[in-house]
């Protein structure tokens, strides 16, 4: 016979539901810590990520900056580059010009030789023994001995100067290698309608601020050939209100032309003259200074002031 | 001695004339003359440019300086004075603006340079180029101003603001 089961007593009962109770309590503690920590990791993550957006949104407004200033910072490398290239041909050029000086100096410096070569010693006497002996005393001679006198010295100079200057008159020619460079030219014509020819040449500005110590040589001859093909197109075109205005820019000579008043075919004529005269100019050729015109943007000679770039870009 | 016989480089053809090398070249170009072998101008050239160029010898020997203050002043003042006298008035009568100024020191030479571009600036006088050169004259409509101005009456506005800097 079977022993009877326990008869359930109300505490026994009320026990049970007490320890459901704290099973219950205990499970939804822990549950909410597990929640805690999940929200807590994920608002965590939320932050690194709003850092990470806020990083990317700072880099990509850098990026957008940039990449709107690309057009002036190409503009601002392309001027230094310009100018850079163009003070280094300078550079050359100063090395030739020296050596020309030079070449030009002993060329005339053997000028007595060369005549007493070509069998002009004696007329080089007699020159020369009138202008230190006779000429100073010519007004103590009668004057039916001092007209046939001063006409024989006129000739004598005359003859001695033809041959002089058909010595001096053929450009030097350098035996050295040929020296490459480069004018750059462009015309600024802001609303459309030129203002301004602008040339830069690869040239010390001394050539113009100190013309008169610094004395001759290859730069000078150059921004001489620059300056008549300015007034040589201005010839073309038929116009007489062309007025070239040279000045140092960087260092470097520079040539203005204001084009308020020039006709449109006075560029172009500009265009050809310079060509031509820069690659025939027998003192260049002689020197062995080959120039080539080039005519560059605008922006890379007179690079736009930041404001005046703010005010295009808007 | 031989020196004299030979051609002139283009610093010693400005320096005989007083005259801006480049203003040199343009008026090689204007007479048909530029160097065809070295860049040298035979001496016998030079009377010729001087022609062409309407070249003038100084305008200021033995000229007595108008009353002023400041020498810059009494230079420009007189300088006025003789573009007036020489009848260098209106367009018609003008004369190479390098006149003003030939014989003169560097300094001097680059201060009335100035002065003609500020004087210009008022309307006073005018300027124009031609092949042979850059010519200047007193405007007409202005001489009245002028006049003043000569005589010691006040500076002109963008003359004095050159003359301040």
């Amino acid at each position: 016979m079977a022993a009877a089961a326990p008869t359930p007593t109300v505490s026994g009962a009320l026990a049970e539901v007490d320890r459901w109770k704290n099973d219950e309590e205990a499970r939804h503690k822990a549950e909410l810590t597990e929640v805690e920590q999940e929200i807590s990791n994920l608002d965590a993550a939320i932050a690194n990520l709003h850092q990470q957006l806020e990083a990317l949104q700072t880099f990509r407004t850098d990026l957008l900056v940039k990449a709107a200033g690309l057009g002036s910072r190409e503009i601002q490398r392309a001027h230094t580059a310009l100018f850079g290239a163009l003070q280094q041909q300078a550079g050359l050029l100063a090395q030739r010009e020296r050596a020309v000086v030079d070449a030009v100096a002993a060329r005339r410096s053997s000028l007595p030789k060369q005549l007493a070569d070509e069998g002009l010693a004696s007329k080089v006497e007699d020159y020369q023994k009138f202008r230190n002996e006779i000429e100073p005393s010519l007004q103590n001679i009668p004057e039916s001995y001092r007209a046939p006198l001063i006409g024989a010295h006129t000739d004598l100079t005359n003859t001695l100067r033809a041959k002089v200057e058909s010595i001096l008159l053929a450009p030097v020619e350098m035996p050295e290698d040929d020296v490459s460079v480069q004018v750059a030219w462009t015309v600024d014509a802001p609303g459309g309608t030129p203002e301004v020819l602008a040339v830069v040449l690869p040239v010390t500005d001394e050539v113009q601020t100190q013309w008169d110590t610094r004395g001759d040589g290859l730069q000078t001859w150059m921004a001489a050939r620059v300056v008549q093909a300015v007034y040589e197109a201005a010839a073309d075109a038929d116009w007489t209100g062309a007025q070239a205005n040279a000045g140092g820019f960087m260092d470097l000579l520079a040539v203005e032309v204001m084009l308020e008043s020039a006709p449109a075919d006075f560029v172009p004529a500009f265009e050809q003259r310079l060509s031509e005269v820069l690659q025939t100019a027998p003192e260049l050729v002689g020197a062995r200074v080959s120039v080539v015109p080039t005519r560059v943007n605008v922006d890379y000679v007179f690079p736009p002031e930041a404001d005046e770039e703010e005010s295009e870009d808007a | 001695m031989l020196e004299e016989l030979q051609p002139l480089t283009l610093p010693e053809v400005a320096r005989q004339l007083d005259l801006d090398p480049f203003e040199v070249v343009r008026l090689l170009v204007s007479g048909d003359a530029m160097p065809r072998g070295a860049m040298v101008v035979e001496p016998a050239r030079l009377t010729r440019l001087r022609e062409l160029g309407g070249l003038e010898g100084g305008w200021w020997e033995g000229v007595v300086l108008p009353d002023d203050d400041d020498p810059r002043l009494q230079r420009i003042r007189g300088a006025m004075r003789q573009l007036i006298s020489r009848g260098h008035v209106g367009a018609a009568n003008g004369t190479r603006v390098d006149n003003i100024w030939r014989g003169l020191s560097r300094p001097e030479q680059t201060l009335l340079d100035d002065a003609v571009l500020a004087l210009a600036d008022n309307g006073l006088i005018g300027l124009s180029s031609t092949p042979r050169g850059r010519m200047v004259f007193a405007q007409e409509s202005s001489l009245p101003q002028l006049k003043a101005f000569v005589d010691g009456g006040e500076t002109p506005a963008a003359l004095a603001e050159f003359l301040e800097e």
